[in-house]
C-alpha cells in the first residue's frame, strides 16, 4: 500500500494483514555529490515501488527518509522503526543504497548505486525486476519464520 | 365551434401549444437519462486498448510471467501502468493469460512459488493458493479466483487488454 489517504486507512483497519513497513532512505547532497546521490535515490525508489506493486496486499510503502550524514539517517530510521513497531507492524525493512549502514544495526537490503539512465528501458526493467525479487525473497522469508 | 375564418379555436390553440411545449420539456428530462442508459453502448470499445504482450510461439504450456506498460486515466490524470500476466496455454491449447493480483488483498502471485507445491499460484503476503487455472483453493485466504485478461490473437502476437474477475 502507498502512504496516501485511502491506502492508511485501509492498512488501519487490515493491521493484522498489513504488517510490513517498507522505509527507503536515502543520502542528499547539494554539492558535486548530488549527481550520484539522485541517481541512487532513482534506483532505491524504484526497488521500493516495485516491491509494494508486487506485495501491496501486506506491505505499506513509507515516505522516502533522506538525511545528511550516516549517524543522523541510523537516529532517525531507528525511530522510525520503534515508532512502526509499537504501531504494530510486525516487521520493517529498509531499502539503502548506503553500504555504511553495514555497520549499524538496522534491517537493511542493499541495492548498488547504479545510474538507470545509461540503461535502455528493458535493461533497467529488468535490473529493478532482480533487485526486486530480492526484497521479496527477504521479506517472505521473514513471513514464513513466523 | 370555429368562428368563421378560423380554423383553429382557441381552445385548441392552447391544446396544441401546451402539449408542444410539455413536449420539449419531457424531452430535455428524457435524452440525458436514455444517454446515461445507454453510455456503455456507446463507448470505445476495448479492442483498440489491447496491448501487444508477447509472440504466440513462445506460449507454452508452462505459465510465463509477461510484464507490459499501459497507458490508464485516473481521473484527469494519465499515467503508464505496469501489469503483469501469467500466460500459458491449457490442456486444450486455449491461451489463458492470468492477472497476478491475489483476490485476497492485492499481491501478486508467483507460479511455483511454494516449492513444495510446483503447479500451483502461491502468494506470499498471506499464504494464498490457486491451481494452475487461476482457481482459488479452499482453505486458504483467497475467496475467488484470478482474473483473466481479455485477449486477442493476432498475426502471430498475443494482445491483452483489461483484466475480467472470474466468479
Amino acid at each position: 500500500m502507498r502512504f496516501d489517504g485511502m491506502d492508511a486507512l485501509k492498512s488501519l483497519t487490515e493491521r493484522q494483514y498489513v504488517d510490513t513497513l517498507i522505509v527507503p532512505l536515502v543520502e542528499l547532497a547539494f554539492d558535486e555529490e548530488m549527481v550520484r546521490k539522485a541517481e541512487s535515490y532513482e534506483v532505491v525508489q524504484a526497488v521500493a515501488l516495485e516491491t509494494e506493486r508486487q506485495l501491496s496486499g501486506r506491505t505499506m510503502l513509507n515516505p522516502t527518509l533522506s538525511y545528511l550524514d550516516v549517524e543522523a539517517g541510523y537516529e532517525l530510521a531507528r525511530a522510525v522503526m520503534t515508532k512502526a513497531t509499537t504501531a504494530g507492524f510486525a516487521h520493517v525493512l529498509f531499502i539503502s543504497s548506503d553500504v555504511r549502514f553495514k555497520a549499524f544495526e538496522l534491517p537493511v537490503i542493499f541495492v548498488p548505486p547504479l545510474a538507470l539512465k545509461g540503461m535502455s528501458g528493458e535493461q533497467s526493467h529488468t535490473m529493478v525486476q532482480n533487485f526486486a525479487t530480492q526484497v521479496i525473497t527477504e521479506l517472505s522469508g521473514r513471513w514464513m519464520a513466523t | 365551434m370555429a368562428q368563421n375564418g378560423s380554423k383553429v379555436t382557441r381552445r385548441q390553440f392552447l391544446t396544441y401549444t401546451l402539449t408542444g411545449v410539455g413536449g420539449f420539456m419531457a424531452a430535455t428530462l428524457i435524452s440525458p437519462m436514455v444517454n446515461f442508459a445507454i453510455d456503455p453502448v456507446l463507448k470505445k470499445s476495448g479492442a483498440g486498448d489491447k496491448v501487444k504482450v508477447m509472440s504466440l510461439d513462445d506460449i507454452t504450456t508452462e505459465p510465463q510471467r509477461v510484464d507490459f506498460k499501459k497507458q490508464t486515466q485516473d481521473a484527469w490524470y494519465e499515467f503508464e501502468e505496469t501489469l503483469s500476466a501469467w500466460v500459458f496455454k491449457d490442456e486444450n491449447g486455449e491461451i489463458i493469460a492470468l492477472s497476478p493480483i491475489c483476490t485476497h488483498l492485492g499481491c501478486q502471485v508467483g507460479y511455483g512459488g511454494d516449492p513444495t507445491r510446483p503447479s500451483e499460484f502461491f502468494c506470499p503476503c498471506h499464504f494464498g493458493r490457486y491451481e494452475k487455472d487461476g482457481t482459488n483453493i479452499p482453505g486458504t485466504p483467497p475467496t475467488s479466483p484470478l482474473a483473466r485478461y481479455e485477449k486477442e490473437e493476432k498475426d502471430g502476437f498475443l494482445y491483452l487488454g483489461s483484466p475480467v474477475a472470474q466468479l
